[in-house]
């Protein structure tokens, strides 16, 4: 109804505007300006965009942890672990079935998961801002009265580019949603800290698509159709399992176990190149809960891609202050090293997500026992 | 590179401030020549040769042209002529028909019973964008050139700007060499009024594109994809979502090319001039796609003889213009009717003007105004109807759609379930004001104006606000496929 009502009140406005015929000179500054900037003041102040992109998996997941902490979820709850993460996760890790151990363990816990196929660090970024905005002032006080433990992914390909597989969802409302004017200057300075001077002439096409979906963002171009057909947000599962295995999938030899490998001095300096924006992202990640202050736990899945192992391993070493659980010390490797547990290279099937989720539980239980979280 | 696309925002961005800040207009036509290039290539590089051939073709051609025609020699002149026409013909005929020829070869071998033949012979020509559009232009130049219209020696850059402008250059405004090339004489200024006429054209244009087009294209679309799936009334409601599409898809494009044109302080010629107000066929073509009837009746019609001759041999030649008109937009049958029809109903009206009854003269105030009206009626009528095998994918969809209307075929797919329900408003709406309303307010000449700063913000206000309703996601646009 919108488009044809206000498209035709527009048509005959623009088709009247007739100028005088003093506009020989130029118009003066403000003429062009002031309606410029108020309209941006206007638009981005009154019309938030989170709400017009239905096609994100972003209010879905949201909902989904939201609703976790409805009702009296919260009465006596000692620990909330916040689960982010891309596909590894999405098909590696049941936060349900982590939640169940813990519980039986006797740890009263709550595990909250926002995974999504595909979600660079700038779109979880942008589901945990909007699950955080999302939390009544009820819930706020039942994640301050518990510890609350943020569980990051920590994969290689997603660690090398913060905007990782930009360019396959590329304007369309899942990529527009976490790319607005408040998150781009965040993903810009983590792209700062990344790329040398050179990288910003080679990686010109996935910088002007961010510079497109911030314009597209800026000017709420299509806002109100969008708004207009909007539904309400289904729930999203951020644990979907796979139940078969990829047709190229032919493992040679056994999974990587971690501690075996030599790291490559090579492999390595490709790592440490991203340790500058890493730290930021990571403050960034952790801003998200303002006073909260959450702790980290880092997470990485074994892998029979031998980059991914090598920088697993890496990363376990860097992440010294932090809990980092890939499997190590416990029998995980051995009980994963089966190839029809497996998807392909990095992504589990459902039996394997339950044998990584409950070696999780018990590295969770191990640490809290021994009071190290 | 589409103009409602984020990059030719950027592009644009880049181009137009550098544009004006160089001194000489020798390094401004470079730059836009260099942006053209750029704009043209975007699209894919590859058929930039093709367009440098083009230039390069039409420079030499008008250049021996204009010497023989000076010298006084109009027969190696016009030799010159048919040789550079003959050059950019068979570039237009070779990329933009040659799959439509081997095509209906092979179905004739096929029928024949030659199978063996037809399986090694078949190869696929790619259309490059734009092509009828930038040939057309070197006819023109050489065309013009030989009339002497052009009566001077065109340098390589400026035939190079004639023919690659960007705004123009893959789906028009068809603009005279005779209107263009003085412009590139001189700097270019770029008044207050040039400004807001360039803001104003483009604010409408992309109202036009994406706002109406692209909100009516999906249901267009669906309907002519599978036509047999649906009734009567979603038919309707597809060729009538098409009828309007088609008027908004190219006249926002044209809009927003003559706007961009004129940031550059080019002008270009209007395009259209509210068809859908035509009361007769030859009405609408004095008011539809401008540039192109001009030119068909420039180029083509008068050449073949024009009015002069018997009334049989005027008709020959209207009928044969509007045949070629048709096959121009697209190598399809469908093309060929849709120009066929249009050229029967115009020679029928040319038959009918050419004897006013005496009771028409008689009965004058009253017959004009229900002239006018059941005119209207049956011309848009007309338009409508043909404006079917203009989009259908082939001559059974065509019949497909034509028969589901007139019959008012029931329906209740899941295809109708899965469209949802009719957007009668949008449908009719817009059009409506644009035809009547904004028709009003364009011919009203004393229309008050506004203090310049005032005029200057509501337009700018306008614009954006078409941003806000636009319906997202890229549709390139229609002319863009001709």
């Amino acid at each position: 109804m919108i488009v044809p009502l206000l498209g035709s009140v527009l048509l005959i406005l623009l088709a009247a505007a007739k100028a005088s015929p003093r506009l020989r000179r130029m118009p003066r500054w403000y003429a062009w300006l002031l309606p410029l900037v108020v309209w941006l003041a206007g638009v981005n102040l009154w019309m938030p965009l989170s709400k017009s992109y239905s096609d994100s998996p972003a209010p879905g997941l949201v909902l989904q942890a939201v609703r976790k902490l409805d009702g009296q979820a919260l009465t006596g709850i000692q620990y909330i672990f916040i689960v982010e993460g891309s596909s590894v996760t999405w098909n590696g890790f049941d936060g349900n079935r982590v939640q169940s151990l813990l519980n039986q363990h006797g740890i009263p816990a709550l595990v909250i998961q926002l995974s999504a196929a595909g979600a660079n660090h700038a779109e979880r970024f942008e589901y945990l801002k909007e699950f955080v905005a999302a939390l009544r002032p009820d819930q706020i006080e039942g994640l301050r009265t518990a510890k609350v433990v943020l569980c990051r992914e920590v994969e290689l390909g997603y660690d090398k580019n913060p905007v990782n597989n930009l360019l396959r969802n590329g304007s369309t409302g899942r990529s527009l949603r976490y790319l607005g004017p408040a998150n781009l200057p965040v993903v810009f300075s983590w792209l700062a800290l990344k790329y040398r001077p050179i990288d910003w002439i080679r990686e010109h096409t996935v910088l002007a698509e961010l510079a497109g979906c911030g314009l597209f963002n800026l000017f709420h171009i299509g806002y109100l159709p969008r708004v207009e057909d909007l539904t309400a947000p289904a729930k999203v599962e951020p644990f979907v399992p796979n139940t078969t295995q990829s047709p190229g999938f032919a493992p040679n030899g056994d999974l990587y176990p971690p501690k075996d490998i030599a790291l490559d001095k090579k492999e390595t300096s490709v790592f440490v190149a991203n340790l500058p924006w890493q730290k930021k992202r990571d403050d960034d990640f952790r801003g998200v809960f303002g006073g909260l202050a959450p702790e980290q736990c880092f997470f990485a899945f074994p892998s029979w891609s031998r980059p991914n192992a090598c920088y697993n391993i890496w990363k376990s070493r860097q992440h010294t202050k932090f809990l980092f659980f890939d499997g190590e010390g416990t029998p995980l490797e051995e009980k994963l090293n089966i190839p029809s547990l497996w998807y392909d290279v990095l992504h589990l099937q459902l039996p394997g997500a339950e044998i990584y989720s409950e070696e999780f539980a018990e590295y969770l239980v191990e640490k809290i026992q021994a009071k190290d979280l | 590179m589409l103009f409602n696309s984020g990059s030719f925002f950027c592009f644009l961005l880049l181009v137009l401030p550098t544009y004006w800040l160089l001194p000489s207009n020798f390094l401004r036509k470079l730059l836009l020549v260099g942006g053209s290039f750029v704009f043209y290539a975007w699209w894919d590089w590859r058929f930039l040769g093709l367009l440098v051939f083009v230039i390069f073709s039409v420079f030499l051609g008008a250049r021996l042209v204009l010497q023989e025609r000076r010298k006084g020699n109009r027969r190696r002149a016009l030799i010159y002529l048919w040789c550079c026409l003959g050059v950019e013909l068979i570039v237009l005929v070779f990329f933009k028909y040659f799959n439509f020829f081997e095509g209906n070869l092979l179905a004739a071998l096929q029928s024949v019973g030659v199978h063996a033949l037809a399986s090694s012979l078949t190869f696929r020509i790619l259309l490059p964008i734009g092509i009828s559009f930038y040939t057309f232009h070197a006819i023109t130049l050489a065309v013009d050139t030989f009339r002497g219209t052009v009566d001077s020696e065109v340098s390589l850059l400026d035939v190079a700007l004639y023919i690659a402008f960007f705004p123009q250059l893959v789906a028009g405004p068809i603009v005279r060499a005779t209107v263009f090339l003085p412009q590139l004489e001189s700097k270019r200024t770029l008044a207050g009024d040039d400004l807001f006429l360039a803001l104003q054209s483009i604010g409408l244009g992309f109202l036009y594109k994406v706002v109406f087009a692209d909100a009516i294209g999906p249901l267009v679309d669906a309907v002519f994809q599978a036509p047999a799936q649906f009734s009567g009334v979603y038919l309707l409601a597809g060729a009538l979502g098409f009828y309007c599409q088609i008027y908004f898809d190219f006249n926002g494009y044209s809009l927003i090319a003559i706007g961009v044109s004129r940031l550059f302080g080019y002008r270009l010629p209007d395009n259209f001039n509210f068809p859908y107000c035509a009361t007769s066929l030859t009405n609408f073509w004095h008011r539809w796609h401008i540039s192109l009837s001009t030119w068909l009746r420039d180029y083509l019609y008068i050449p073949l003889g024009g009015n002069r001759g018997t009334q049989l041999k005027q008709l020959r030649n209207l009928m044969s213009t509007m045949l070629l008109g048709g096959l121009w937009h697209g190598a399809s049958w469908n093309f060929v009717l849709w120009g066929g029809v249009h050229g029967a109903v115009l020679c029928i009206e040319k038959l009918i003007q050419g004897r006013p009854s005496q009771a028409k003269k008689e009965n004058r105030e009253f017959s004009i105004s229900f002239a006018l009206a059941f005119g209207w009626v049956v011309t848009q009528a007309i338009i409508f109807f043909l404006w079917i095998p203009f989009r259908a994918s082939n001559f059974p969809d065509t019949l497909n759609v034509v028969a589901g209307i007139l019959s008012m075929r029931p329906g209740g797919s899941p295809a109708e379930h899965q469209l949802g329900a009719i957007p009668w408003l949008l449908l009719a709406l817009p059009i409506v004001c644009d035809t009547f309303v904004v028709r009003s307010l364009r011919v009203w000449r004393e229309k008050p104006a506004l203090n310049p700063e005032l005029a200057f913000a509501i337009l700018i206000l306008g614009t954006l606000a078409v941003a806000l309703i636009a319906k997202t996601g890229l549709r390139p646009f229609i002319y863009f496929q001709f």
